[in-house]
């Protein structure tokens, strides 16, 4: 082996030697070992935005729930209110729509049932 | 594909049917809808002594939660609208009948013993305090479980169309389920609930006389009626329950309905074709 083909190999071992280092102190594997401290930020956000929402959830629906109380007795007031005195007991209004709309919701049909209704 | 979760609560088998939009993960609202069972089951039992229900009906006035106040508010609008039929104050008409402890414990032929008992008592809501009469107390076993098949439909409700049935209460969102009200009937449900009463489960004997868990608030009494049961339709499995208790004590209420005679007949009447 001439002077000249050592010398070229040596370059190009050079170069290999020089580029690898490069991509290593590129990598920066140092920065992993350290938190972003705007990644902390903001899972302690999401997890104060969780709690906040499991507590306004909870506040609606203890609003809904007073609310459906007061429709209820509403409701039955209007119906104490709208009841004539004569009216026959075998007669009993219902907050359900009437038959022909109600009837739309439920229909006979010729098919095997799913589930089945039975005494509770 | 329908998924299917079936569990006990409120001493009944109960059925989850969901046909869940793509994407949603059912098992976590399976769960959810289960637990809102078991929660409503430890506010409104009156066979759990430390249950909110237990605890009004033992101190007769109580500062109660939203639920147990909405629960006891449909019971009372339910009490007008029916004319009495249905009553939430009939527990110890229950209890005089047999029916003093969870169902599974009641006797099958157990010794005599006086029944009857007054019903109709007086229930008030005033604020966040519910406040019984002298010596009245509430069962809210029927209109509690179709309470709870509402709620429960409500969590299901959005993971997709589903059915919640507890028994004899079934309510639906969305779909079209077909159900089994007689051997030989079925109907498709696309939107609303279903309910059945009747004298043909939950029954008893009491020294040799049959006993069953329908009181007639009239007389206090097992109420005696041409009908073996009754399946109501109405917008709610709560609203459905109360109907069909109505129905099953003879009152003409103008849903669709499934009645069953003591003589075999099926009729079917209030539209439903």
């Amino acid at each position: 082996m001439t002077d000249h083909v050592a010398r070229l190999y040596a370059l190009a071992l050079a170069l290999v030697v020089f580029f690898v280092s490069w991509a290593a102190v590129a990598a920066r594997p140092w920065a992993t070992a350290q938190a972003d401290p705007r990644v902390a930020a903001l899972a302690a956000r999401q997890q104060r935005l969780q709690r906040e929402s499991a507590l306004v959830q909870q506040i609606v629906q203890a609003r809904y729930a007073d609310y459906r109380v007061a429709l209820a007795r509403r409701q039955a007031q209007l119906a104490t209110a709208r009841r004539p005195r004569s009216q026959p007991l075998a007669s009993v209004s219902t907050a359900a729509p009437a038959a022909p709309v109600a009837s739309a919701a439920v229909r006979i049909v010729n098919l095997p049932p799913l589930v089945i209704t039975r005494t509770s | 594909m329908i998924l299917r979760r079936r569990f006990r609560a409120m001493n009944t088998e109960v059925e989850l049917l969901l046909d869940p939009l793509p994407g949603v993960e059912s098992e976590s609202v399976f769960v959810a809808a289960e637990a809102e069972f078991h929660r409503l089951e430890a506010l409104l039992s009156r066979f759990r002594p430390d249950s909110e229900l237990s605890r009004l009906n033992e101190a007769g006035e109580l500062a109660t939660g939203p639920e147990l106040r909405e629960v006891v508010a449909l019971a009372i609008a339910a009490r007008e609208r029916t004319g009495g039929r249905f009553d939430p104050t009939v527990h110890d008409a229950l209890v005089a009948a047999g029916y003093d402890r969870s169902f599974e414990r009641v006797e099958a032929d157990g010794p005599a013993r006086p029944d009857g008992a007054a019903c109709s008592g007086a229930v008030e809501i005033e604020g966040e305090t519910i406040r019984l009469g002298p010596g009245v107390r509430l069962d809210l076993g029927g209109i509690g479980k179709g309470y709870a098949v509402d709620r429960a439909c409500d969590v299901l409700a959005a993971a997709g169309p589903c059915l919640v049935s507890a028994g004899g209460d079934l309510a639906c969102r969305g779909g079209s389920w077909p159900v089994g009200v007689t051997d030989e009937l079925t109907v498709d449900l696309t939107r609303g609930a279903l309910a059945t009463s009747g004298r043909d489960r939950r029954r008893w004997r009491s020294g040799g006389e049959e006993r069953h868990h329908l009181i007639d608030p009239a007389t206090g009494r097992p109420a005696e009626s041409e009908l073996v049961r009754a399946t109501v339709w109405a917008d709610t499995a709560a609203e459905a329950e109360v109907l069909a208790k109505a129905a099953f004590l003879g009152a003409e209420v103008d849903v669709p309905r499934v009645l069953v005679t003591s003589d075999g007949r099926t009729l079917v009447e209030g539209g439903l074709a």
